[in-house]
C-alpha cells in the first residue's frame, strides 16, 4: 500500500471519527432507551483494529482516547486512552484469531469494548460503595442499547472507507 | 419592352423627373391639405393602420414580457422579505423564551439581592451512564470557577462547578455519585447531607443521609441548601422527600428525595458566582 493511499484511508478514517464524536456529543447523548443513553465512543477503536494493521489502530485508539478524554468527563484519568487501546489491542486479536474481520467480527469486537469499558465504570462505581445489582444493571442495558447503534454507526463507514481505500 | 425602356428611358426618366417636380412645387404653394398628400394619405392608411396594430402588438408583447420581469423581480425581492421576516421572528421567538427566562432569574436576583449570577447554555450532556454531569458555555473568562454552585431559573439546585475552562466549565449534577451537599430540611429544620446513588441517578432521586430524625419526615418535605460552611448559599431548593429506606447495611435509614431539577431537560442555568457569606 502506497504512503498517499495510506494517508488518504487514515484521513478517511479521521473524518468519520469526528462525525460519529459530533453525533455522540449532540445527538446520542440526548437519546434515552430504557434509561440509557447509547455510547459508541470505544467502538471506533475496535471496530478500527479489526481490518487495520494492530500498529496502525493502536495509534489511531491512542489519538481517539486522548481526544474523548479531553473532551469528556470519564470515570477515571486517561479512561478513553486506556479503554480505547485495550479494545483496539482485543479487536486486533479477536480479527487475526477468532473471527474473520466482517460484520460478525464487528459485532463480538464492539461487545467486548463495551462491556470493557462499562466493566471499568462499574467497578468504579462499585468501589464507591453502589449496589452489585445496580451496577450489572446498567452495565448490560448499556452494551445492549449501545450495541446496535455502534454497529449502525461505525461498521458501515468504517468497512466502506477501507473497502475504497484499498488497491 | 426591354429595347423600348433603352431606347426612351432617359427620356421617360426626365418626364418623370419633371412631373415630380411640378407636383412639389404646386404642394409647396398651394394651402390646406395637397389633393395629391392626400389620395397618397388615403392608400396609405390602412397600411399605418395595420403598422400600427402590428407595432402595438409588438409593444404589448414587450411590455408584457417587462412586467413578468418586473413581477418576478418583485416576487423575489418579497420572498427575500418574508425570509427575513422569518428569521426576525425565529429570532424574537428565541428572544422572547431567553426572555421568560431572564425574568424569571430576575426574580431570583430580587429575592436575593447579594447574589452575583452568571447566565449560561448547557452544550452537552454527560457521555456516560456512569455519571451526571453538564457543560456549559461560561469559564473563567466569565468569572466562573470551580466551587460556584448552579441554579437554574427558579433558584433550585443544579449542582456544582468542578471543572472550569476559559469559555466552558464541567457541572457535577446533584444526581452525580460525586456530589455531596449541605441540606436542611425546610419544614423540621434538620440538617442533614444530600448524596448522589447510582441506584436513585435513574429516577432522578438523592439520597438525604445522616438524619437525626428520619422518622419526622413527611413525603412532599422540601429539602434546600443549608449554606453551613459558607460553600453554597443558603436555601436553594434541592427537592421533596419522596420515602425513607434503610441502606443495605440494615443500620443506617436515608430518606429519598426526588431532585427538583431534571438534568437532561435543562437548557439554560445561572452560575451564582459570589453571594454574602461566602468563604
Amino acid at each position: 500500500m502506497t504512503r498517499r493511499l495510506l494517508t488518504i484511508r487514515w484521513s478517511f478514517y479521521g473524518l468519520a471519527t469526528v462525525l460519529i464524536l459530533v453525533l455522540q456529543s449532540q445527538v446520542l447523548g440526548r437519546i434515552s432507551i430504557w434509561g440509557v443513553c447509547p455510547i459508541v465512543l470505544t467502538c471506533l477503536g475496535a471496530v478500527g483494529a479489526t481490518r487495520e494493521p494492530l500498529p496502525h489502530a493502536v495509534i489511531y485508539a491512542i489519538v481517539l482516547g486522548t481526544v474523548s478524554d479531553t473532551l469528556f468527563a470519564a470515570a477515571l484519568p486517561c479512561f478513553y486512552v486506556l479503554l480505547c487501546v485495550a479494545s483496539a489491542a482485543l479487536s486486533g486479536l479477536v480479527a487475526r484469531r477468532v473471527v474473520v474481520p466482517g460484520f460478525l467480527c464487528s459485532v463480538l469486537c464492539c461487545a467486548v469494548a463495551l462491556l470493557l469499558s462499562g466493566g471499568v465504570s462499574a467497578v468504579v462505581m462499585l468501589h464507591s460503595g453502589a449496589p452489585a445489582g445496580t451496577a450489572t444493571g446498567l452495565l448490560l442495558r448499556e452494551v445492549l442499547i449501545s450495541l446496535p447503534f455502534a454497529l449502525l454507526l461505525i461498521h458501515p463507514v468504517f468497512t466502506r472507507i477501507h473497502r475504497i481505500t484499498t488497491p | 419592352m426591354k429595347r423600348f425602356f433603352s431606347k426612351n428611358g432617359l427620356l421617360l426618366l426626365s418626364a418623370a423627373a419633371t412631373v415630380v417636380v411640378i407636383l412639389c412645387v404646386i404642394s409647396a404653394i398651394s394651402s390646406g391639405t395637397p389633393f395629391l398628400r392626400n389620395v397618397a394619405g388615403v392608400i396609405a392608411s390602412p397600411f399605418r393602420a395595420a403598422g400600427s396594430a402590428v407595432a402595438g402588438w409588438a409593444a404589448d408583447v414587450d411590455a408584457h414580457f417587462d412586467s413578468v420581469e418586473t413581477l418576478q423581480e418583485e416576487n423575489d425581492e418579497l420572498r427575500r422579505y418574508v425570509a427575513e421576516l422569518e428569521e426576525e421572528l425565529r429570532r424574537a421567538r428565541v428572544a422572547m423564551e431567553e426572555n421568560i427566562h431572564l425574568r424569571e432569574a430576575l426574580g431570583l436576583t430580587t429575592k436575593n439581592p447579594d447574589y452575583t449570577l452568571t447566565e449560561a447554555k448547557v452544550t452537552e450532556r454527560s457521555i456516560s451512564n456512569w455519571f451526571s454531569v453538564l457543560t456549559i458555555n461560561r469559564g473563567t473568562a466569565d468569572g466562573v470557577d470551580i466551587g460556584q454552585c448552579v441554579t437554574d431559573e427558579y433558584g433550585n439546585l443544579v449542582g456544582i462547578i468542578t471543572d472550569a475552562g476559559y469559555n466552558w466549565s464541567r457541572i457535577t449534577t446533584l444526581l452525580d455519585t460525586d456530589s455531596s451537599v449541605g441540606a436542611t430540611v425546610f419544614r423540621t429544620g434538620d440538617v442533614a447531607v444530600t448524596q448522589g446513588r447510582l441506584e436513585l441517578m435513574e429516577e432522578g432521586c438523592l439520597a438525604l443521609c445522616y438524619l437525626t430524625d428520619p422518622d419526622s419526615l413527611i413525603s412532599g418535605d422540601q429539602v434546600v441548601t443549608s449554606g453551613l460552611g459558607g460553600y453554597l448559599p443558603e436555601g436553594l431548593v434541592i427537592g421533596t422527600v419522596r420515602e425513607v429506606r434503610v441502606d443495605d447495611g440494615g443500620v443506617n435509614r436515608y430518606a429519598v428525595v426526588k431532585a427538583k431539577v431534571s438534568p437532561e431537560k435543562l437548557v439554560q442555568v445561572f452560575v451564582i458566582r459570589d453571594f454574602d457569606g461566602r468563604e
